[in-house]
């Protein structure tokens, strides 16, 4: 009888708990072309990325820098973050945050915001390493922060912690360890923007790097609690899931491979579908775009309905470029961000330095800073006077004004932003430009139809 | 504060009660030393106490295991020895562990899309489907005359209507993979034990 009451009591409890919504949160007020079949018979004009300005984000308190994020802020501003430190995993790795001021256009100092130590203070266990971090805003304005952290072991023992902020980044609450898996809570990592539901919570890509590497949708509430979860992929060569959400149902998602190569050597890009808002996901295939085992980014576009920044080539991580996905439902490469094909094979310090110095010549950044730059690369990225080129960790938003902003890891030594539009080849605008909403720099009340707030 | 963090301690106090022998010490001996295991729970090392390096690498554990280590604890400061009937009772919850962690941690792992895990979710549609199978565990138990391990799952059932781990998945109050290893030790010992104890059997031959 005992048994019975027991049961019963657990069985009324989720019972009399409200479903989560069942529908993507989409911001963007224009649909993707190609999910409207009525319009897909008008072409959308060939675009060109226009408005390129590049930025480096990071000072040069840590030696080595990677995996950045990106979020919009009400108040019209960017906010950054990344990990930094000695080397990838050492006990001195910290969380940065830089805030992006859209008067003067350039980025503040960077300020730490997160330790192994105080991780380890506010979530009561010994924590040895931070990861990978991503942040996203809510439709009410509190940041999310999602940050990795290891215990004992390598990545692939990592476990994910929340952080959130009511005042844009300026203080932080106590982290929170996310309990995400049933084995020790071993092997959840982050790396993709997360995504909104209509219920306010948040849908976290997240993937798995223990028994297998696999990817995962988690939704979490508002409040740091796993409210459900959905397997997006099985086995052991896919990871960090990227999701652009197209409709309130439906959502594509793109995944780092990290497989064996098919008859034609080549390593591809896997896709997954969902028409049920991440309740289900179709089998994994592979899209027409290389990856070498490296992350991918995605964001929307009013016309095109999606952009992505991908390494397109099958070993190294030397070229990063953007892709827009055109009207065969195929990707076409549009500009290159980086691209030492020329150098794939690994290049003498001396023509290695060059090469940066020519290019770090075009950012936006101190002369200081620039050299910098270039002798951090030299010593994170030779060895034995052979250098290698290494543009990774894509992460990409598109703002309330249209205008993308793209941050990456470059040679391990700095977080570049790249900040552009996309303008029709024509000189014509885009036809949906119109009913995107026009969000004013000098409006603090603004809101965002970037990516990451679908 | 969850009760998730608790576990870490008894799996600390049960760890030095079974090195150090508690149950077979003297009634004084065994107080000092419980005092002894109390206070290394809660000295800082390197400004963490050490049950909070455990926590680190395993975790909150489920319900079901800190109650069986609260037990484990309670009788070894009691000098507390199990009835063979509460034996064979752990026997049946052990097997029915290891049944469970044999089908459920291979696909919650990433063998196949099915995943089991997300049953636990209370806004899963098909979360009656977790609760049914430990049901139908806690029922079998009871059913085997092991009222006492039946009530552990239902207590551990109870616990998460109340959420008081800090995870909301279900599975999470019932099994975890230290309650899993457990379970293999337990009954690997048991079955060492009988066959140890049954009778030598005779060669045929060896009546000549």
């Amino acid at each position: 009888m005992g048994i019975v009451i027991v049961f019963s009591v657990a069985l009324a409890n989720s019972t009399l708990t409200p479903a989560p919504s069942h529908q993507f949160s989409v911001k963007h007020h224009d649909m993707p072309v190609f999910d409207a079949p009525e319009e897909a018979s008008a072409p959308p004009p060939a675009y060109v990325v226009t408005d390129i300005e590049a930025r480096v984000i990071n000072d040069d308190s840590a030696h080595l820098v990677h995996a950045p994020s990106v979020a919009q802020l009400d108040s019209g501003g960017l906010i950054a973050t990344w990990w930094g430190g000695s080397r990838e995993g050492g006990k001195d790795v910290k969380v940065f945050t830089s805030f992006f001021n859209p008067d003067s256009l350039s980025w503040d100092e960077p300020i730490a915001i997160l330790s192994a130590k105080n991780t380890q203070t506010q979530t009561l266990r010994y924590i040895r390493k931070l990861g990978n971090v991503v942040i996203t805003q809510d439709p009410e304005g509190t940041l999310h922060l999602f940050y990795v952290s290891v215990s004992f072991g390598g990545w692939a023992a990592s476990a994910i912690n929340w952080s959130t902020s009511l005042d844009e980044g300026q203080t932080w609450s106590t982290s929170k360890r996310l309990i995400t898996s049933p084995f020790l809570n071993l092997s959840t990592l982050v790396k993709g923007t997360p995504v909104f539901y209509k219920d306010g919570s948040i849908g976290l890509p997240v993937y798995h790097e223990f028994a297998g590497k696999f990817g995962e949708l988690l939704r979490i509430s508002t409040k740091g609690e796993v409210i459900t979860k959905t397997r997006m992929s099985k086995g052991k060569h896919s990871l960090q899931p990227v999701i652009h959400v197209s409709s309130p149902t439906n959502a594509l998602a793109l995944m780092r491979y990290a497989g064996p190569p098919d008859d034609n050597g080549n390593k591809r890009v896997l896709q997954t579908t969902t028409q049920d808002a991440g309740a289900h996901w179709s089998k994994p295939a592979f899209i027409n775009i290389n990856n070498p085992n490296s992350a991918i980014a995605l964001a929307h576009h009013n016309t095109l309905g999606k952009i992505g920044v991908f390494n397109d080539i099958n070993t190294n991580r030397y070229r990063l470029k953007l892709y827009t996905y055109n009207q065969g439902k195929q990707w076409s490469p549009l500009h290159s961000f980086e691209d030492k094909t020329s150098h794939a094979q690994q290049t003498k310090q001396s023509d290695y330095e060059k090469s940066l110095q020519n290019d770090v010549g075009q950012y936006k950044a101190s002369t200081e800073k620039k050299a910098h730059m270039v002798s951090r690369a030299i010593e994170n990225m030779c060895e034995n006077n052979q250098c290698e080129f290494q543009y990774d960790y894509p992460y990409l938003i598109q703002d309330s004004h249209n205008q993308y902003h793209l941050v990456y890891t470059w040679n391990k030594s700095a977080i570049k932003h790249v900040s552009f539009s996309l303008t029709p080849s024509t000189g014509t605008k885009p036809k949906n430009t119109a009913k995107v909403r026009n969000n004013s720099p000098a409006n603090p009340t603004s809101t965002l139809t970037t990516e990451n707030r679908l | 504060m969850s009760a998730g963090i608790i576990s870490s301690f008894l799996v600390w106090a049960a760890l030095l009660s079974f090195i150090f022998r508690l149950k077979k010490r003297p009634i004084r001996l065994r107080m000092l030393i419980a005092a002894v295991i109390a206070i290394s729970g809660i000295i800082p090392l390197s400004g963490l106490p050490i049950p909070l390096y455990i926590r680190a690498g395993i975790g909150d554990l489920s319900i079901v295991t800190q109650l069986l280590l609260s037990i484990y604890i309670i009788n070894s400061l009691a000098g507390i020895y199990s009835t063979p009937a509460r034996k064979t009772a752990y026997l049946q919850l052990c097997a029915f562990t290891l049944v469970t962690g044999v089908w459920f941690y291979p696909t919650t792992l990433g063998l196949t899309y099915f995943d089991p895990y997300r049953f636990g979710y209370i806004t899963d549609p098909m979360h009656w489907m977790a609760l049914g199978y430990f049901f139908l565990g806690a029922l079998t138990l009871l059913l085997l005359r092991s009222s006492w391990t039946s009530g552990i799952l239902c207590l551990a059932t109870l616990s998460f209507s109340f959420g008081n781990l800090q995870s909301t998945n279900y599975w999470d109050y019932m099994i975890d993979p230290v309650l899993m290893v457990g379970a293999i030790i337990y009954l690997t010992r048991d079955l060492a034990g009988r066959l140890k104890k049954s009778p030598p059997k005779k060669h045929p031959r060896q009546s000549f």
